[in-house]
């Protein structure tokens, strides 16, 4: 990828994790069912939250080094 | 081991110092080593989760058992900023750093023009929201004490006879000393707090620990996640989420997610104690990450406390109450240092944070205007005043603090306060974002913005957290003041359906967005707000310090005082003599340059904020630096301006130019128009004399059928005469406009132009013996080589040779010819003795078709087109054909022609 993609592949990467948490997204998991013992809704929200945090770890490392030596950025964020 | 309020309080003072050792340590190590661990990552990270105060370790537990699943917004709101570092947090550290911003009041005053007056705004605005908060830690914390006081009968200890207020209020002052001690210690007024940073970091450490552990024990207890979610879904509680996720979970995420980057601490500690941005890298998954942790257990707690606990028991404390129910002594003595770390993490941060901003926008400012300049003798004066009025800041702040706890203590739970908090401080964000990523935002627009949003929230969230101390409040919230009902604080403008929560986050924020935006549009901005929104905006493009805010000159005397005030002796003399080692010029002589000047404005902005270091280095600088600014701006707009306007003038030019081009090929088109109408009926009028001729005689013959042989004859003759004239007419009048429109070629090469003339007078000859005329040959070149078409000379030449001999009324006519070569010219005259040529007509000879006089009655008249051929062929030849001889003697014509150059 890119490095223009990999910014834009990491902004819509944190719109569809803010996504995934607001309703109507979030409400498709209300439902009663419960994996060992917890609510199906509750098990959905952590396991994205991790997802979150393993993403973000990746791209953590793959977004370019930017510091302000270097700097010729012509994106300048959303 | 019996726990006591006795046993807690000592516990938590033993603990304050081993809080204080570490931080005594860790600014020790920063100090001789070049900040090593205490700069890692995970350091920082760690001291990002001050986010996680009692509201975290008490408050969740409490949220979670009445609201479920709501309490998790808190920290996914974080969590999404963070996921979203690149965008948002990376540019705000990398400002930061640039412009060494010291708070978030400096941060939006240093962006909106360096304007005093939004950076106390901003730092009233935070006191007031932020004392809820305190309020939260202070309750949480006397609270903890209580229940372990109340758990056993000999409990109180020696705290028999304090109630709760008076239990708070101690809890409050020993913060005050402790956050005193802590954070004012350093001489150094710079804003990074290695050793605090470190103390945090352990807290962070502690706190995280003690709920999991509290975690696992519930676990043990309760027999694993399933036995307790199916124990709490048999006890009728409702385990499921049927109402949660609605406007109240979509405002509290919103809320959290301003919080991270809103809050005084929050901003200080990811901020401006930032020594790297690469930290932001790992705190971007890291932080995240710890928030999870911290929430896993919250749920299990919530509900093994309310299907296990009697009925009435205060879920905000079931951290602390189930190991005690329990028994677990220890493990309640850790869960309350656990809680005890997160809200004392918090207030020392918290206020920290505030009393530099207190100190940099309230105090200096103050202090700058009513110490004239010549006061500066002291070099400690001003930074004691700083550590002072940040030791007083921090006594008010937590005294706020716990006057809110007062006026509101008869609420219960903990984290319905906390949001009264963030609401108040979400209404930087839209100044903030603005600040990032929209350069028209102005200054007026800011303060106006900020304002509105700060009104909305104290009606609607912040008054009616009092609702439960003042009938007066209770009142208003029911009906309205004055009985308005558009105006109750839970239902503005009529809005009732919504959550109180989300209705107070919508109209303020709404408001406060629409303010900003519109007010942005319609005011303008100053000179120095212009140079500060492209300076952030441009950052990432450029490196800092490209625009000097501060220019003109100042007496190094002058200047180094200003720097020994504020940022003392030491570092004021090693910046100096930098400066001069820099320069090559010796301290004395020292000429501050624009950017020294700048460079130390940057240095005092570290300690006493953006705003307070440019009015304090424009008191010394002199020169008008406003107008230098302005000029810069004006020139900025002027250029643009000079470009156009150059453009436009560049264009017209070329138009002109256009349009005069084509008035002159305009008036030549005309010209020659006119020339060929006249040229044509000329044409017409003499082709018409031989026609009118040849009808005449044609028709002579065809209808006198008698004519005699003779006369017939000599009308045929006559006919055929003329039809001669006019096709030899029609030749000339051919060859003459084919001549003037360059379409004849001829082969130009060199001959000698001689042998034309000898050529030319044999041709003559026998004209000459006809009209009896003599030909005398004069002096003659020997011999004259010139580029030409030899056939087209001679035709030059007999036609004035013919000419000659025609037009000579002379009773005895001579023609004479005479050559010659002189000046690279080859000259040929042909001189006639008759009557010559009268002064009336000669500037016509050379006319198209015009004869003269003697021509109309020449018996053998040409078409008048001989000479303006003539004259036509040696023009193209470069030569010259011209009549030279005088009125009243015999014509002379002379032809000049350039020799050819031999090569």
């Amino acid at each position: 990828m890119t490095r223009r993609k990999l910014i834009s592949a990491a902004l819509f990467f944190t719109v569809f994790g803010a996504l995934a948490f607001l309703p109507p997204l979030v409400l498709l998991f209300r439902f009663d069912a419960r994996v060992a013992g917890v609510p199906i809704e509750t098990v959905y929200i952590f396991v994205l939250w991790a997802l979150l945090v393993v993403g973000t770890r990746w791209f953590s490392r793959v977004l370019p080094d930017d510091s302000p030596g270097d700097d010729k950025r012509p994106d300048a964020g959303p | 081991m019996t726990l006591t309020a006795d046993l807690v309080i000592a516990t938590a003072v033993a603990y304050v110092g081993l809080l204080f050792l570490v931080a005594f340590l860790g600014d020790r190590h920063t100090r001789n080593r070049d900040g090593g661990f205490l700069r890692s990552p995970f350091v920082y990270t760690l001291s990002i989760s001050v986010y996680c105060t009692s509201w975290t370790f008490y408050g969740a537990v409490g949220s979670a058992a009445r609201n479920g699943l709501e309490f998790v917004t808190i920290y996914l709101g974080p969590t999404l900023v963070f996921v979203g570092w690149w965008f948002i947090l990376r540019r705000l550290v990398r400002i930061s750093h640039d412009q060494r911003i010291t708070s978030i009041a400096d941060l939006l005053s240093s962006r909106f023009g360096k304007s005093s007056r939004l950076g106390v705004l901003v730092t009233v605005l935070a006191l007031i929201a932020i004392a809820p908060y305190i309020a939260l830690q202070l309750k949480a914390v006397t609270s903890s004490i209580e229940a372990i006081a109340g758990s056993s009968e000999f409990g109180r200890g020696s705290l028999e006879g304090w109630d709760e207020v008076g239990l708070a209020f101690g809890v409050a002052a020993g913060m005050a000393l402790f956050t005193i001690l802590f954070g004012t210690r350093n001489v150094d007024a710079k804003e990074q707090h290695h050793g605090v940073v470190a103390a945090i970091a352990l807290e962070a450490v502690v706190k995280l620990t003690a709920l999991i552990a509290v975690g696992v024990f519930v676990l043990y207890a309760g027999g694993g996640l399933d036995a307790i979610f199916t124990r709490a879904a048999d006890a009728g509680l409702n385990i499921h989420a049927t109402e949660t996720f609605g406007d109240r979970w979509v405002a509290s995420m919103l809320l959290a997610a301003a919080a991270i980057i809103c809050l005084p601490r929050q901003f200080q500690v990811t901020v401006v104690e930032n020594s790297d941005e690469s930290h932001l890298r790992t705190a971007s998954w890291a932080f995240p990450a710890y928030m999870l942790a911290m929430s896993l257990f919250i749920v299990p707690i919530a509900l093994y406390g309310l299907t296990t606990m009697p009925a009435g028991s205060n879920p905000d404390m079931f951290t602390l109450t189930l190991p005690l129910a329990a028994g677990q002594d220890g493990l309640a003595l850790f869960a309350f240092i656990g809680g005890f770390s997160s809200a004392t993490s918090m207030i020392i941060l918290e206020s920290i944070a505030l009393s530099i901003m207190v100190s940099n926008h309230i105090v200096v400012p103050i202090m700058l205007r009513f110490s004239a300049d010549d006061s500066a003798g002291d070099g400690l004066g001003v930074r004691r005043l700083l550590l002072n009025a940040r030791r007083l800041s921090i006594i008010l702040i937590l005294f706020l603090g716990f006057g809110y706890f007062y006026l509101t203590r008869a609420s219960d739970a903990l984290a319905p306060i906390g949001l009264i908090s963030f609401t108040g401080v979400a209404q930087f964000l839209p100044a903030i974002l603005a600040a990032l990523f929209w350069r028209d935002a102005s200054t007026k627009a800011a303060i106006a913005a900020i304002s509105v949003g700060f009104i909305v929230w104290l009606w609607s969230s912040f008054m009616p957290s009092f609702a439960s101390s003042s009938p007066l409040v209770a009142q208003i919230m029911a009906e309205g003041p004055f009985g308005i009902a558009w105006l109750r604080p839970q239902a503005l403008f009529g809005l009732e359906r919504l959550d109180p929560l989300a209705h107070a986050v919508f109209w303020s924020l709404f408001l406060n967005t629409t303010v900003l935006i519109l007010g942005s549009l319609l005011t303008s901005q100053s000179a120095l707000e212009h140079v500060q929104a492209a300076l952030f905006l441009n950052l990432s493009r450029k490196g800092a310090g490209e625009t000097r805010p501060l220019r003109g000159s100042a007496a190094a005397d002058d200047l180094f005082l200003v720097a020994r005030r504020v940022l003392g002796h030491q570092r004021a003399v090693d910046l100096f003599s930098e400066e001069a080692k820099q320069t090559g010029m010796a301290w004395s002589s020292l000429e501050p340059g624009p950017a020294f000047i700048h460079r130390l404005e940057r240095e005092l902005a570290g300690s006493i904020g953006a705003a307070s270091a440019h009015v304090m280095l424009s008191k010394v600088v002199s020169g008008d630096a406003v107008s230098l600014e302005e000029v810069m701006q004006m020139a900025d707009e002027t250029q643009q301006a000079i470009e156009h306007s150059q453009a436009l003038e560049r264009a017209s030019a070329q138009l002109r130019a256009t349009a005069e081009k084509l008035e002159v090929a305009n008036r030549q088109l005309r010209k020659v128009d006119l020339q060929k109408d006249e040229f044509l009926s000329q044409v017409s009028h003499e082709v018409r004399t031989p026609m009118t001729a040849i009808r005449a005689f044609s028709e002579i013959l065809l209808s006198e059928s008698d004519l005699d042989e003779n006369s017939s004859r000599r009308f045929v003759s006559t006919i055929h005469k003329e039809s001669l004239r006019l096709t030899s007419q029609l030749d000339e009048i051919l060859d003459l406009s084919a001549l003037e429109r360059g379409e004849r070629v001829w082969d130009s090469k060199p001959i000698d132009a001689e042998d034309a003339l000898d050529q030319a007078l044999r041709v003559c000859d026998a004209l000459a013996r006809q009209n009896g005329a003599t030909m005398r040959s004069g002096p003659r070149a020997s011999a004259a080589i010139v580029s030409a078409d030899p056939d087209r000379l001679s035709q030059v030449m007999i036609n004035l040779i013919s000419n000659a001999i025609k037009y000579n009324n002379a009773p005895a006519p001579e023609v004479t010819v005479r050559s010659r070569v002189e000046n690279g010219h080859y000259c040929v005259e042909v001189s006639d003795n008759g009557l010559g040529i009268p002064d009336d007509e000669r500037p016509r000879i050379f006319d198209k078709f015009y004869r003269g006089r003697l021509g109309e009655v020449a018996t053998y008249a040409g078409a008048g087109l001989g000479l303006p051929i003539s004259r036509e062929i040696v023009t193209r030849m470069h030569g010259s054909l011209e009549l030279v001889s005088d009125a009243g003697e015999g014509a002379c014509f002379r032809v000049t022609l350039p020799l050819a150059r031999r090569s």
